[in-house]
Order: structure tokens, then C-alpha cells, then sequence
């Protein structure tokens, strides 16, 4: 067993590559398990391929993780208008409860995590957001202020080089954005003029893609593709970004394909070394400062399964919230065919957006709110295999006639909503399902409640209407969380709090049971945000959290 | 949803869907040597799904049904389906599939695409259709009449954009 490190950080994507990064830079020597392996963003990302759209993420040996599920409640036939459905497939979902789409939960194991597949939409929450408990009598208070993120927000965009626009609303900034804005797609073009004729305000969204060449990547061409993987580089995913920087340090040990498995605790409660499996070798190695990033799932599921004979319920879990208050993406997304649209398949995905239903109070008799975006490249209408496998029912001559006429023409209105935590909606460990290490699979229990069914209510309602406005003839698809449970954004399952029995971490990401163990996920989220995109968030936090272990504030 | 889950997830109702009929999933079905009759009827109906037009070329004319039958002999349920769903076919009329007029092949397949969702013909019309579509547009041979010339990569859609 070798101690050579001032701190050992377990995942490497949002929140593991920013703590790894703040870390590093402070002169910390930092050893960075990540469980996947390292992209060769020109090798994997086959955008350049003529099937470049039968690659849905970069799927890589071992870059996925098994998880399983409990049972799906059933679905009220009354809600039968959240249903999701397509020109070609008709309903999605045939039985009658919901069902998890593709793999469920949608994340990447390797170096920079799920950021590698994410769009890239970089957002702030809305400070109310922090404060729904107190504020609005709902859900769960932040022991953070919107101010004690804000500078972290700035340092984030900073480095990462977000562009976007200086007009943000509550979500007030010290600091103006590194970058000018992208420009309009013809999708989000349309939906900006439809939206102000309708009394909304579509602006351009804030993105972590580069709209010139910054800090040595290059400018993106809007390929229309982020969620495939970026191979020009500008997408600001946690590997080109804060782990490039960190390993310019030269104080950072990146071993990929590691992943973490057991935490070994001493006296007092402090976590003294770490045993991690690569290849077939496991290895044990000491720490002073042990930083689970492995989101929202992983973290969890890692902390339950460190069960002992002192911890029968896991690690850090005394107050027995590990794995509670698990909260999911709560999205919608209506498309039509606009005839006079055309090349919609081009730009960059998510460039525009409307926060006028954001805040807390945004949706009539509901709290928590919702954001709505130009979504038609995000949910993958970009090629013809979309077009004929969803938009074109039929076959033979109508079929390739369809293709061809109607391709480009596709409007989507896509929408992000608050999940208020529920009882039912938690991480737990399967009781039968193990991995091949013998660890017990984390089990996902996901579950809607009356208010997330009032906001999609409101967020199909509001989408069709935009359509309509927009001068689409037909609607061809909508997809839901009512039947679907499809997750880009998971949160919650190691809540950060002050009082230790009704939270896992404190104000600092520090463990309440365990002086040196820190989470820098997005696990410790107490509330989802009314549809902001997570990971800029996840990375401030990391940021403070890595300042307070610097500054030895706690935990020394 | 995404293409090669949508895929992954009608392979997965096709298991089901075996086991609930009874039927073995890996039958005494050899993929890999399908019989002239079974290719002839498979080619057939692929053309119907994707015909040749002016713009591009028909499924067979781009080595459709060679790649599904390699899918086929990759993956027992899919080679289990196209060797009932070819048997289905040639019930159909007096001969084989492959011989009947274009425009009786036509109404085969629009009766299969409306048939009982949990009955062969339209599990085989849909798994087929969807694979089909995707093998034909992955090649550039079939982006005729597109406003796609070439992947997204390495040029991008640089603006302006009309
Ligand atoms: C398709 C898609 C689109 C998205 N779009 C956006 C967007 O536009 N904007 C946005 O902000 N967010 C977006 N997201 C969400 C965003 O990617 C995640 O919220 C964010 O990456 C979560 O960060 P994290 O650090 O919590 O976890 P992750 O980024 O998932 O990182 C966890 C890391 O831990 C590693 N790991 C797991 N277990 C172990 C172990 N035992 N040992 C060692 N390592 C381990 C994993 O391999 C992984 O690298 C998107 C996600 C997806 C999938
Ligand atoms: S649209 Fe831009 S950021 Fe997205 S993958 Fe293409 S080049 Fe990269």
C-alpha cells in the first residue's frame, strides 16, 4: 500500500474533472480514478462516417454501467394526452405502466463522464430555485446562497469558454460570459419570432461550445451532433476542459478503466484508504481526503454497498438518506412539420431558449418551473435514418418520397421541468442483480408525482401551442416522462444539508459522519432546478468544494 | 427514440414475443445458408419497402438484404423472424412472394403493416422496416434528392444558413 497522494477523487466526469482540476491547481498531488476508459474524440466520435447516426453515444467497451429498476407505476389513462407517440411507431409505450427508454438512465463511463455526451447547455439556476422550501413551502432549501456559487459560476465558464448572452434575468452575473452568442439556427430562428408573437422571449441559449477559437480549441461548425460526441473539440466536455488543465499541472494521476470499489473507514470515522479493481488487480492505496464524483447513481450505490459490521445501512449514511430523494429530468418535446422550414437539421443544438416559466412560481398552480428550447437537433432529427424510422409512416415509393420531402422541415419544442423529491423515487441496491465484482447493481425506483404531472400538462400544452404558432401543419412526434422514464439529468440520492439527520453532506460537500470524505456530484443537488442543465452547477459546486479541503476550513 | 435502441428495444419485444407464442427463439434455422427461395422473397420484399426511383437505388441495389442477412446470422431471434416472416410471405399467394405483381406486393405489405401487433406478419414488417431503413441510409447512395451530401463531420453546417 503506497500514500502518495493529498487527495483521491473517484469519477472523472462534471464534478470529479472541476474538484480534480481546483485541486490540482492549489498544488494538491491528486489521484483521479476513473472507472471508463479515455475517447479519442477523432477515433470515437464517427461523425464523419456515413452511419454516423446509427452511433448514439460513444459506446465504448465498458462504458456503460448496469443498472436495474423496481417497478414503474401504472399510468392513468385520463393522462393519455402525455403519452409518447411517433408518426411511424404510433404509441411508444404499449403496456400500462411506464418503461424505461433505451437504457433509462443515459450516462458515460470514461474520462469526463456523461459530459462527453451531453449537449453542452450551460446554465445557472435560478437563485429561487435554491430556496423552494423556505421561500415557496415545497420541496427542499439549499444551505447555499445563489452569491456563495456565484464567483464559481464565473471561474467555470472561465475555463470551459461559454458562450452566451449578457441578458440573464434573475440569474444576475459579476462577470460577463468569456464568448459572444452562437447564432440562430433555422430552428431556433423559427421558434424565437413564433415565441415573441405568442408574448415569450426566446433568447440564445448559454453553451459550452466554442463561437470562436478559445484557449487553443477550435470554433465549432455546427455539425448539429453534441450528443454523438464532439471531435472538433470545442464542446466543452469535462475531458477538454478541466482535465486537460489539470494535467498541465502536472500533479494529476489519471488511471482510467480503475473504478472504485471499496472505502475502507478508520478511527474517528475518517476513511483511510481506498481499494480500487483495474484489469483484474485490485489495489489498495491510502488518502487523507477521498472525493466520491461517480453521480448520481454510482455515488450512492458505492456508499450503500460499503456496508459493515460498524455501518450496517453504508457509509456516510447515519441519517439514512443515501440513495433518498432521487429526482430525474422532467422533459417533454412536441414536433411538427413546418412546410415553409427548411435545413433544421443544421446548427447548433439547443441554441435558443425561453426562461419565462423558470422561476418557482412560473407555472399556474404548481411550483417549480420549466424552460423550454429549440430541441429537433438534441433529440436527433438530423439524419434520414431519424426521418424514416419516426416522421415517414409507410413504405416503397411514399416512404422514400416522404424522406426526401419532408426532411429539414421537423420543428421541435423541447422542454425541462422541476422533479419535486418523493418518497417513492430513491436509489436502493438490487437485492438479486450483481455486478461482476460481486457488488450489488444500484436499483433506480422512479416515480411521478401530481405535480410533475402538472407541469408537463403545462409543458405539451405550451409546445403544441408554439407549433402551431410556428406554422406547423401536423404534429409527427411527442415524447414524456409520463410513460418514459428517460434520464439525462439525475440528482439528489447524497443530499447536501445543514442539519445531519435529514442530509448526507453539509454546506461544504463534507460527509456529516466522515471528516475527510467529500461528494462532488450531482448527487448532493437538494432541489432539481426548474429545468436548468446540471453540469455547470455540479462544476461550481466542485469548485467551492475543493476551495474548503484547500483551505483546510474543515475537515483537517 | 434513438436508432440503434429502437432496434435493440423491437428485438427485445420480438424474445418476448416468442416465448409467448411458444415458439423456440434459436430454431433449427441456419441464417448463415438461407435457402435461394428464402433470399429471393427477402430481396423482394425489401425492394417494396425501399424500391428503385429516379434519385436512388432500391434496397437490394444497395446490398440491403446481404447486410440483414448477416444481421441474421448474427442474432438468432432476428434470423428466426425473417425465416418465418419469408415463410409467411410465400403463403401469401399462389407462389412465391418475389413473384407476384408490384401492386399485389403492395397490398401484402400495407395488410401486415395494420395486422395484430402480436402476430408474426406485422412483428416482421415492423423489425424488418426499421432495420431496412437504417442499413439503406447509411450509405450516401440513397441520400439522392437530399439536402445531405455527405456526413456531418468534417466540415459541419457552417452559417450562413438560409
Ligand atoms: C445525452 C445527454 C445530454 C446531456 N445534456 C446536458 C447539457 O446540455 N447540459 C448539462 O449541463 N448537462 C447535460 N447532461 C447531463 C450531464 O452530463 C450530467 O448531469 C453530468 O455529467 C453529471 O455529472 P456527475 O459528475 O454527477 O456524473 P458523470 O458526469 O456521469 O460522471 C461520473 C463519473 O464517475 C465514473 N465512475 C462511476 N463509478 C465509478 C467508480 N466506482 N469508480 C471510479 N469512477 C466511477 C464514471 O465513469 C463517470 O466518468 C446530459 C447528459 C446526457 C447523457
Ligand atoms: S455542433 Fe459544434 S459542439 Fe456540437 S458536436 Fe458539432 S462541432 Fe461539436
Amino acid at each position: 500500500m503506497n500514500r502518495r497522494y493529498d487527495a483521491v477523487v473517484a469519477g472523472s466526469g462534471a464534478g470529479g474533472a472541476a474538484t480534480a482540476w481546483r485541486l490540482c491547481a492549489q498544488g494538491l498531488k491528486v489521484l483521479l480514478l476513473e472507472a471508463g476508459p479515455r475517447f479519442e474524440p477523432s477515433l470515437d466520435y464517427r461523425l464523419h462516417l456515413p452511419d454516423w447516426e446509427r452511433q448514439v453515444l460513444p459506446r465504448r467497451r465498458a462504458s456503460q454501467a448496469e443498472v436495474s429498476f423496481g417497478a414503474f407505476s401504472a399510468l392513468n389513462p385520463e393522462e393519455r394526452s402525455l403519452r409518447s407517440w411517433n408518426a411511424v411507431a404510433g404509441p411508444v409505450v404499449r403496456g400500462d405502466s411506464r418503461e424505461p427508454m433505451g437504457p433509462g438512465y443515459w450516462h458515460v463511463l470514461g474520462v469526463g463522464g456523461s459530459t462527453l455526451a451531453f449537449v453542452g447547455e450551460s446554465h445557472r439556476l435560478h437563485p429561487e430555485a435554491m430556496k423552494l422550501q423556505s421561500r415557496f413551502g415545497a420541496g427542499c432549501d439549499w444551505p447555499i446562497t445563489y452569491a456563495d456559487l456565484e464567483p464559481y459560476y464565473g471561474l467555470c465558464e472561465q475555463l470551459i469558454g461559454v458562450a452566451g448572452p449578457e441578458e440573464q434575468g434573475a440569474r444576475w452575473r459579476s462577470t460577463p460570459f468569456p464568448l459572444p452568442p452562437h447564432p440562430f439556427s433555422p430552428a431556433g430562428r423559427r421558434l424565437q419570432s413564433a415565441g415573441s408573437r405568442l408574448g415569450m422571449n426566446w433568447q440564445a441559449n448559454s453553451r459550452a461550445a466554442l463561437s470562436m477559437p478559445y484557449d487553443g480549441r477550435p470554433a465549432c461548425n455546427y455539425c448539429g451532433n453534441c450528443s454523438r460526441g464532439c471531435p472538433v473539440g470545442d464542446k466543452g466536455s469535462a475531458d477538454v476542459t478541466f482535465i486537460r488543465k489539470a494535467e498541465q499541472t502536472g500533479r494529476l494521476t489519471l488511471m482510467t478503466n480503475s473504478r472504485l470499489l471499496r472505502l475502507h473507514p478508520a478511527g474517528g470515522g475518517r476513511i483511510a484508504s481506498v481499494e480500487y479493481v483495474r484489469g483484474k488487480a485490485r489495489h489498495r492505496v491510502e488518502t487523507p481526503v477521498l472525493v466520491l464524483a461517480a453521480g448520481a447513481i454510482q455515488t450512492p450505490r458505492l456508499l450503500l454497498a460499503n456496508r459493515s459490521r460498524q455501518h450496517p445501512h453504508g457509509l456516510a449514511n447515519s441519517s439514512r438518506q443515501v440513495g433518498r430523494n432521487f429526482m430525474e429530468s422532467v422533459f417533454w418535446s412536441s414536433t411538427g412539420i413546418v412546410p415553409d422550414l427548411g435545413n433544421s437539421h443544421v446548427g447548433l443544438p439547443s441554441d435558443t431558449i425561453c426562461w419565462d416559466f423558470n422561476g418557482p412560481q412560473g407555472i399556474p398552480d404548481v411550483i417549480g418551473g420549466c424552460r423550454f428550447h429549440s430541441a429537433v437537433q438534441e433529440i436527433g432529427l438530423v439524419g434520414p435514418i431519424a426521418y424514416a424510422s419516426r416522421i415517414v409512416k409507410g413504405f416503397g415509393r411514399a416512404l422514400k418520397e416522404g424522406v426526401r420531402n419532408q426532411f429539414g422541415h421537423c420543428l421541435s419544442v423541447g422542454a425541462f421541468a422541476e422533479f419535486l423529491p418523493n418518497d417513492e423515487s430513491r436509489v436502493d441496491l438490487d437485492p438479486t442483480r450483481k455486478d461482476e465484482f460481486g457488488m450489488a447493481l444500484p436499483r433506480i425506483h422512479s416515480h411521478l408525482g401530481q405535480p410533475e404531472i402538472r407541469r408537463l400538462r403545462f409543458m405539451a400544452a405550451q409546445a403544441r401551442r408554439l407549433l402551431q404558432e410556428a406554422g406547423a401543419s401536423i404534429l409527427v412526434e411527442e415524447y414524456g416522462a409520463w410513460d418514459l422514464f428517460s434520464a439525462t439529468h439525475v440528482f439528489g440520492t447524497c443530499r447536501m444539508g445543514a442539519s445531519a439527520v435529514h442530509s448526507v453532506v453539509d454546506a461544504q460537500g463534507r460527509s456529516h459522519d466522515h471528516p475527510n470524505l467529500y461528494i462532488a456530484d450531482a448527487s448532493v443537488f437538494p432541489s432539481s432546478g426548474g429545468g436548468e442543465a446540471p453540469s455547470l452547477t455540479i462544476q461550481a459546486l466542485a469548485l467551492r468544494t475543493a476551495d474548503n479541503i484547500v483551505s483546510g476550513k474543515v475537515g483537517s | 427514440m434513438l436508432r440503434s435502441d429502437l432496434r435493440r428495444q423491437l428485438l427485445k419485444v420480438v424474445g418476448a414475443f416468442f416465448l409467448a407464442q411458444g415458439l423456440p427463439v434459436a430454431p433449427a434455422f441456419s441464417a448463415a445458408r438461407p435457402s435461394a427461395v428464402e433470399r429471393r422473397t427477402f430481396a423482394a420484399f425489401l425492394d417494396a419497402l425501399l424500391p428503385r426511383d429516379d434519385l436512388a437505388g432500391s434496397a437490394s441495389d444497395l446490398r440491403v438484404d446481404e447486410q440483414l442477412w448477416a444481421l441474421a446470422s448474427l442474432d438468432g431471434r432476428f434470423g428466426r423472424l425473417v425465416a418465418l416472416g419469408c415463410q409467411w410471405l410465400n403463403l401469401t399467394g399462389t407462389g412465391s412472394f418475389a413473384d407476384l405483381a408490384p401492386s399485389d406486393q403492395i397490398k401484402v405489405i400495407e395488410w401486415m403493416s395494420a395486422s395484430d401487433w402480436n402476430q408474426i406478419p406485422r412483428r416482421f414488417y415492423e423489425l424488418v422496416r426499421q432495420t431496412a431503413v437504417e442499413t439503406y441510409y447509411s450509405n450516401p447512395a440513397a441520400w439522392g434528392g437530399l439536402p445531405i451530401k455527405a456526413p456531418p463531420q468534417p466540415l459541419g453546417y457552417p452559417p450562413p444558413w438560409q
